[in-house]
């Protein structure tokens, strides 16, 4: 977020007591915010609907709101790359995981889950960040 | 002719439950003034403050805001209409850094704080105008560092300059050198004698070398009653403050 709202919305997350002393309505705020994160949720549920050709009740089910959720963890919230990563590593795993163990596939990604959000709380978009800033560091040490 | 009043309030009064905190408050700033409020604890300054910032609602009574009525008015409106306030305990944005947090209450103020498709880089003179607020309250050399990694003395600095960055016409300080080191509350008096001389300043204080440095009119808050209103030396010679608060031996040069 590099905009004068994207700071806002930080600022509401980080202190939403203090928001409103500086004159920021936070209702007007999160309305703007849930107003375009619905609108993109739309676009991507029309693409979905013309991709699979129908729409079934499963697509309200909660599995696939927990699915994205899982998603977004594992590649790293708040950046826009973590969201296609984990969603191509969740499909991966899901995929390898269903055929190695059909019936505790789910166990599998919620010990994942688990392990990420207990060791790298960035997913993997924040492991990158981290390892190479390492890599960074040393090689400025070293030279 | 007498000099504006930026804020008045008539008979205000809070109660929680059968407690009655504030009590018929009548309180009025005029334009630039230098108020200070004192009162052993358990007065009511700080629900006074929050009655006045629009934090808590009043049972009873008017705020009056450039003549404006701001009783039911939100907290962000009043910011609006030119009140802005300091918190007791401080109320920060731990992850954001003091210019990321000074410039978006600039943009706030310049009416560009929602706009979501224009890129911060564009609105480089309010990054200025932060930046310039910061150097006024000398946290200018740690402006891009974060905010929960300051020392304890500048986050109570950043808290004046995220009020300023508003541009208030009154000001409401809560202690703001509260829990503060004698070395770096020196600091802070400094930038209070330097606020603006236009902007009305109310401040709580229990540091009395602060306030009889600092106040021009003295209220004095007593069981959310006021008890006494003067000047710094009316104040210390009325002998009732004297005897429920400054305690006999208190001697003022």
């Amino acid at each position: 977020m590099h905009s004068p709202f994207g700071l806002q919305l930080e600022g509401i997350r980080e202190n939403a007591r203090r928001a409103p002393a500086l004159g920021i309505s936070i209702r007007a705020r999160t309305m703007a915010a849930f107003t375009v994160s619905a609108f993109l949720a739309g676009i991507a549920g029309a693409l979905l609907a013309q991709v699979t050709q129908t729409v079934a009740l499963g697509v309200l089910s909660f599995d696939r709101s927990a699915a994205v959720l899982i998603i977004v963890m594992l590649g790293g919230l708040g950046t826009l790359i973590g969201g296609f990563i984990g969603a191509a590593v969740y499909t991966i795993a899901q995929d390898r995981l269903s055929s190695l163990s059909p019936v505790y596939w789910n166990f599998w990604i919620g010990l994942m889950l688990v392990l990420f959000v207990l060791f790298a709380r960035g997913g993997i978009v924040g492991a990158l960040d981290r390892l190479g800033a390492a890599w960074r560091k040393r090689r400025s040490d070293g030279a | 002719m007498s000099p504006e009043i930026v804020l008045a309030t008539a008979g205000l009064c809070k109660s929680f439950g059968a407690l009655r905190v504030t009590d018929g408050v009548d309180l009025e700033l005029a334009k630039g003034a230098r108020r200070a409020l004192i009162g052993p604890n358990g007065s009511g300054k700080t629900t006074l403050i929050n009655l006045l910032a629009g934090t808590l609602a009043p049972s009873s009574g008017r705020i009056l805001l450039h003549g404006r009525d701001v009783t039911r008015s939100s907290a962000q409106r009043r910011v609006r209409y030119g009140l802005a306030r300091t918190f007791q305990i401080t109320t920060l944005f731990p992850d954001l850094t003091p210019i990321e947090a000074v410039t978006m209450a600039v943009c706030q103020r310049r009416g560009v704080g929602g706009a979501l498709l224009r890129p911060l880089r564009a609105e480089s003179d309010a990054i200025d105008e932060a930046y310039a607020l910061l150097q006024d309250v000398r946290l200018a050399e740690c402006c891009t560092q974060r905010t929960a990694a300051l020392a304890y003395g500048r986050q109570r600095l950043l808290e004046i300059a995220l009020a300023l960055a508003t541009k208030p016409s009154v000001l409401l300080l809560d202690e703001p050198a509260a829990g503060v080191p004698q070395s770096e509350s020196v600091e802070i008096l400094d930038v209070i004698a330097g606020l603006p001389s236009d902007t009305a300043v109310l401040l709580i204080e229990h540091d009395f070398d602060l306030v009889f440095r600092f106040a021009e009119r003295i209220t004095v808050l007593v069981a959310g009653r006021v008890l006494r209103e003067g000047t710094p030396g009316e104040i210390a010679r009325d002998p009732e403050v004297r005897r429920v608060y400054l305690g006999d031996d208190v001697h003022v040069a």
